[in-house]
């Protein structure tokens, strides 16, 4: 028996893997490989393990997949190889397969991340209940775990359980002070909790925290409006689109602003850059023939809530709207029959407007 | 027709008065040949007879401002600086129609010579409060407040104070402007007379209103102001058109004044304004079943006094009638009043309880006149100087609630402005007002319009979309890989070898070879050596026992035990595996099979070679073999041999246990009688150590 060393261990080793597969497929192998040793599956799982970690890391979601792929075919209880397959299936959008990884790897390990992970997939696949569950289960095995507290946060909130959301992201900027987001997105729920003043502090505390969250500054420019502040809306809405040029919400957003000034010119300017960057924006086209409304441009304005209403003849504001501007154009028959509409839609200002309307 | 809102026109036309008012130093200059050039005597002689065309007009009993007007601004074309013509002409816009032009030329009167008339600063404080520049308006009836000796002040004071609340209203009222659109009722209605005082019928199709224009009954003029008589005149509606208004002639109309003050909601019952005698009376006129206007016929007393009765409007049931008198005995000088009429017949003759006034909610210590009621009954629309009027009469609401009239509710700027905004006629549904007016772009003079009121502004819709993220729409950037794990390297062995003929060393292909992780006590491996060549490789973790097995037909199984060391690096083991062919007296070694140290207890990891050597006497159920023990040559002889009998002893049991019959197995213990190796190493004391099988027969 002789026996001789290979230096170079890697290269034989995926050698030995390119050798099996060939002396497996011919009556002439060398040798028939029905299966290889624990060893080298161990070691050939864990080169493909890591390598995937490296493409993720890189963006490379599909050679990441390809690589776990291997890994899990080599090793089929690799249970952190579930794990990140199913981190990559659900960053691919592949959300009932990324589920069926996170329930291996959990049926092969319980892990706070994997529960953290399965709960996200969860949210994705909008079953929030369950998705709750996983996150409660993920802190039970890691109580600090701030994104835990985030996204149960935002379960709740998308559930509208927003004093829950409240709570659930209070103790994530606890567990991390300079959470971004979670301040953002407890601004958020404040604001649905009509606690304005607790919204724009918050919001505040997120543009602050990450001067490139956009939708930061977005978010502090509409609580602004609503609280009366247009102008100091104005200089965060400008902040957003500053940010992010191509953000059309903040473009709408400001365009409200200026309208709440009397810029509305200005206020047509952002509309229309809305409309630029998404052409089937309605509410900007909407909020356009507001502008040109209270510029007297009348036959403007009906221009756009007609190519509003084109596209979505159920809404009810919009008919009200193209109706005050008929009025102004004389065109009373058009303004009750649209006002008609809108109360129909039930956009309760109408049914007023209708007592203009005699017998119409 | 778009006629935009009228507070936009009233700014235009206020910014137009700016533009043009020079207020430079100048001086003032007589009407006197000194002053001009001997080239412009004549001029000054033209302009000079203008001016006392002029002033007999302007001083007439009854002035006739208008006239007066055109021969004063002739004048002024040929010496714009003279302070009294311009005072004169400013006061005479003021009695016009085109009041708010009167600021230009009182402004100059004052820049050159302010005291060219004593009550000039009143006049400019009233054209500046009608042309809505209303903080300078209250400054400057301040000043002519300040101007006045105490009995002047004690007579005007009130006056005064009264103008000056009312630019203060005013201010409020433009600040709050209603919106209303007005248009002109076009040329079916207005012509370049003046038109005035319409009525509409209940659904806005008959218009009754008075003109005095040349077609007037008789054709005649007043003397007194040499304007064509007023008559009535009707005009109808074809689609969104007023048709050319007829004057039904008498006798409805007749040679003197005739102006209409009211219709019934059915449009066939008119109320006429005549003024001739006892004061100023209401007449009533019907349409008879032919459709012709009978003869009017004056109210009775209960209604017409010697007093002057102006205004009146039936209730939607005719069963009463809202009128306007002087006559003493009320809260001012004019008050509404109220009566019921008594029907007997087909209105043939009609009864009248007594007036009653209408109370102090109504009624004021001014004016209140142009009297109408709404064809529900119950909202009293009229004008009046009082209430919070902000100049002259402005027209007010009031509705009858719970048998009380609410506070009238001023209907606000522009229905209203500081000039006299009278003589309104309402639709049914309270959405159109008919009123006259002077506008630059009518027709001419005094034109009749129709208000919509558009009611408080309607405040268009934002589609709500803040777009307020609470949940990021981008996905999750949180890092859910795990982390990387070490990888245990180089601990890989790589077996190779070829399977032969242990005589003719001739190779042995497709022999099944297995391999058994003898720690594990499961096979992990099995192929078959090479067809042609007897060839075989794998790889094999290292630091582990294995248990090598090929077994080819007619040929005893070869097992090999190889137990490979740990390794940092990858190494590759050669081993061939020689088979022998059964036959008697063949011998093979079982290194496969282990024993606990001292014992004869079989370990578990002999399971697998055990199973090996049962198929093979499955396979070949002739087989008779004998098990034989055998150890090296530590411990006494005795020792050893009977070691080695009991160990072979328990393979025979175990193989009896698994169904092979006892008649083909013996045993012996050999004990280190038979040696394969040297007893002086280790490893040669290992080989000794073992278990042998060998062919009795076949």
């Amino acid at each position: 028996m002789n026996i001789k060393t290979i230096k170079n261990t890697l290269s034989v080793t995926l050698l030995l893997v390119c050798y099996t597969t060939v002396v497996g497929q011919g009556a002439e192998a060398v040798a028939t490989r029905t299966a290889d040793s624990i060893q080298v599956d161990d070691q050939l799982a864990e080169i493909n393990y890591n390598k995937a970690i490296d493409y993720y890391s890189e963006g490379h979601f599909d050679s990441a997949l390809r690589a776990l792929n291997r890994t899990i075919s080599v090793k089929s209880d690799f249970a952190e190889a579930f794990n990140n397959s199913g981190t990559v299936k659900y960053m691919l959008q592949d959300y009932l397969g990324a589920l069926v990884d996170f329930n291996t790897a959990l049926n092969l390990r319980s892990s706070a991340k994997t529960y953290f992970g399965r709960g996200l997939v969860r949210m994705a696949l909008d079953s929030l209940t369950e998705a709750i569950t996983d996150f409660d289960q993920t802190l039970v095995l890691e109580p600090n775990y701030a994104e835990a507290y985030y996204y149960r946060g935002g379960a709740n909130y998308l559930l509208g359980e927003y004093q829950l959301a409240v709570h659930d992201y209070t103790r994530a900027i606890t567990l991390k002070n300079d959470y971004a987001i979670a301040y953002n997105d407890r601004g958020s729920a404040n604001l649905k909790l009509n606690k304005l003043e607790n919204a724009k502090s918050d919001y505040y505390n997120a543009s602050l925290l990450d001067p490139t969250l956009y939708y930061a500054f977005n978010s502090l420019g509409g609580v602004k409006i609503s609280l009366g502040d247009a102008e100091g809306a104005i200089a965060d809405l400008t902040a957003a689109v500053k940010i992010n040029p191509d953000y059309y919400f903040a473009f709408n957003n400001r365009g409200k602003a200026k309208f709440v000034v009397e810029d509305f010119k200005g206020a047509i300017e952002d509309f229309t850059n809305a409309l630029d960057l998404n052409p089937s924006y309605m509410a900007a086209l909407n909020n356009r023939g507001n502008a040109k409304y209270k510029l007297e441009d009348y036959h403007g304005a009906i221009l756009d809530y007609n190519e509003v209403l084109k596209n979505n003849p159920s809404l009810g504001q919009v008919y009200l709207n193209r109706g005050i501007s008929k009025e102004m154009i004389r065109d009373e028959d058009g303004a009750c029959n649209d006002w008609n509409k809108a109360a129909e839609l039930g956009v309760p200002a109408a049914n007023e407007y209708l007592n203009n309307c005699g017998d119409n | 027709m778009n006629i935009k809102p009228f507070q936009k026109k009233i700014l235009l036309f206020l910014l137009n008065i700016f533009i043009i008012v020079p207020l430079t130093a100048q001086e003032n200059t007589p009407f006197d040949k000194d002053f001009f050039p001997p080239e412009k005597k004549d001029a000054l002689k033209v302009a000079i007879k203008q001016i006392k065309e002029g002033d007999k007009l302007y001083e007439n009993k009854i002035p006739i401002y208008d006239l007066a007007l055109e021969y004063y601004l002739d004048a002024n074309e040929f010496n714009p600086d003279n302070a009294l013509l311009n005072y004169k002409i400013g006061k005479c816009y003021l009695k016009t129609v085109q009041k708010p032009k009167s600021l230009k030329y009182l402004e100059k009167a004052r820049v050159l010579n302010p005291k060219v008339k004593p009550d000039l600063i009143y006049f400019l404080a009233r054209s500046y409060h009608l042309n809505l520049l209303l903080e300078v308006a209250i400054e400057t009836y301040e000043e002519y407040k300040g101007s006045l000796t105490p009995n002047e002040l004690s007579e005007r004071g009130d006056d005064i104070d009264k103008k000056i609340d009312e630019c203060y209203v005013a201010m409020q009222m433009v600040a709050n402007p209603v919106r209303i659109f007005i248009d002109n009722l076009g040329k079916g209605v207005n012509t370049k007379y003046p038109e005035y005082g319409p009525y509409i019928n209940a659904d806005e199709t008959v218009i009754m209103y008075t003109s005095s224009r040349e077609s007037t009954t008789g054709g005649k003029k007043d003397d007194m102001d040499l304007q064509f008589f007023e008559d009535i005149y009707i005009s109808k509606k074809s689609g969104d058109i007023w048709r050319d208004a007829s004057n039904p002639g008498k006798p409805l109309n007749t040679d003197s004044h005739d102006a209409i003050v009211g219709v019934s909601p059915d449009g066939k019952h008119a109320l006429i304004y005549k003024g001739e005698d006892n004061g100023g009376d209401i007449f009533e006129c019907r349409i008879d079943e032919e459709g012709k206007w009978r003869k009017p016929r004056r109210l009775p007393k209960e209604i017409n006094t010697k007093y002057h009765e102006s205004s009146a409007s039936f209730s939607p049931d005719m069963e009463a009638l809202y009128f306007v008198s002087d006559k003493p005995g009320g809260f001012g000088r004019k008050d509404i009043y109220y009566t019921s009429l008594r029907i007997k017949g087909n209105r043939e003759k009609l009864d009248y309880e007594d007036a009653v006034n209408l109370g102090a909610v109504i009624n004021t210590p001014y004016d209140e006149q142009g009297v109408f009621m709404d064809v529900e009954g119950n909202i009293l629309y009229f004008s009046s100087k009082g209430h919070n009027t902000m100049g002259g009469y402005d027209v007010f609401k009031s509705s009858y609630v719970n048998g009380r009239w609410t506070k009238p509710r001023n209907l606000g700027y522009p229905i209203n402005t500081p000039d006299d905004d009278i003589f309104f006629s309402f639709s049914r549904d309270g959405r159109h007002a008919y009123y006259s007016s002077f506008d630059p772009d009518g027709y001419g003079n005094r034109d009749i319009y129709m208000i919509t009121l558009l009611g408080p502004e309607k405040e268009v819709v934002f589609m709500e979309d803040y777009h307020y993220l609470a949940f990021k729409t981008v996905l999750i950037q949180e890092n859910l890989m795990l982390g990387k794990v070490e990888v245990k390297e180089s601990q890989i062995t790589i077996v190779r070898g070829r399977v032969m003929d242990a005589v003719t060393l001739e190779p042995l292909g497709g022999v099944p070879v297995e391999i058994y992780d003898n720690a594990l006590g499961r096979m992990i491996s099995s192929f078959e050596s090479n067809t042609r060549t007897g060839e075989y490789m794998v790889s094999l973790p290292s630091g582990r026992n294995y248990g090598f097995s090929a077994r080819a037909k007619d040929y005893m199984f070869h097992s090999e035990n190889l137990i490979i060391p740990p390794t940092t690096s990858v190494q590759e083991i050669y081993m061939d595996m020689l088979l022998h062919k059964v036959k008697v007296g063949s011998k093979i070694v079982l290194k496969n099979i282990f024993f606990d140290f001292d014992k004869t207890t079989l370990r578990t990891t002999s399971t697998a070679e055990l199973d090996r050597l049962t198929k093979m006497l499955n396979d070949i159920p002739t087989l008779k073999i004998e098990i034989s023990g055998h150890t090296d040559n530590v411990g006494s002889d005795a020792y050893n041999k009977n070691l080695s009998k009991g160990r072979a002893k328990t393979v025979v049991d175990y193989l009896i246990d698994r169904g092979i019959a006892a008649d083909r197995l013996t045993y012996k213990g050999y004990g280190e009688s038979q040696p394969i190796g040297t007893n002086d190493t280790e490893e040669g004391r290992q080989s000794n150590r073992r278990t042998e099988f060998k062919v009795l027969s076949k």
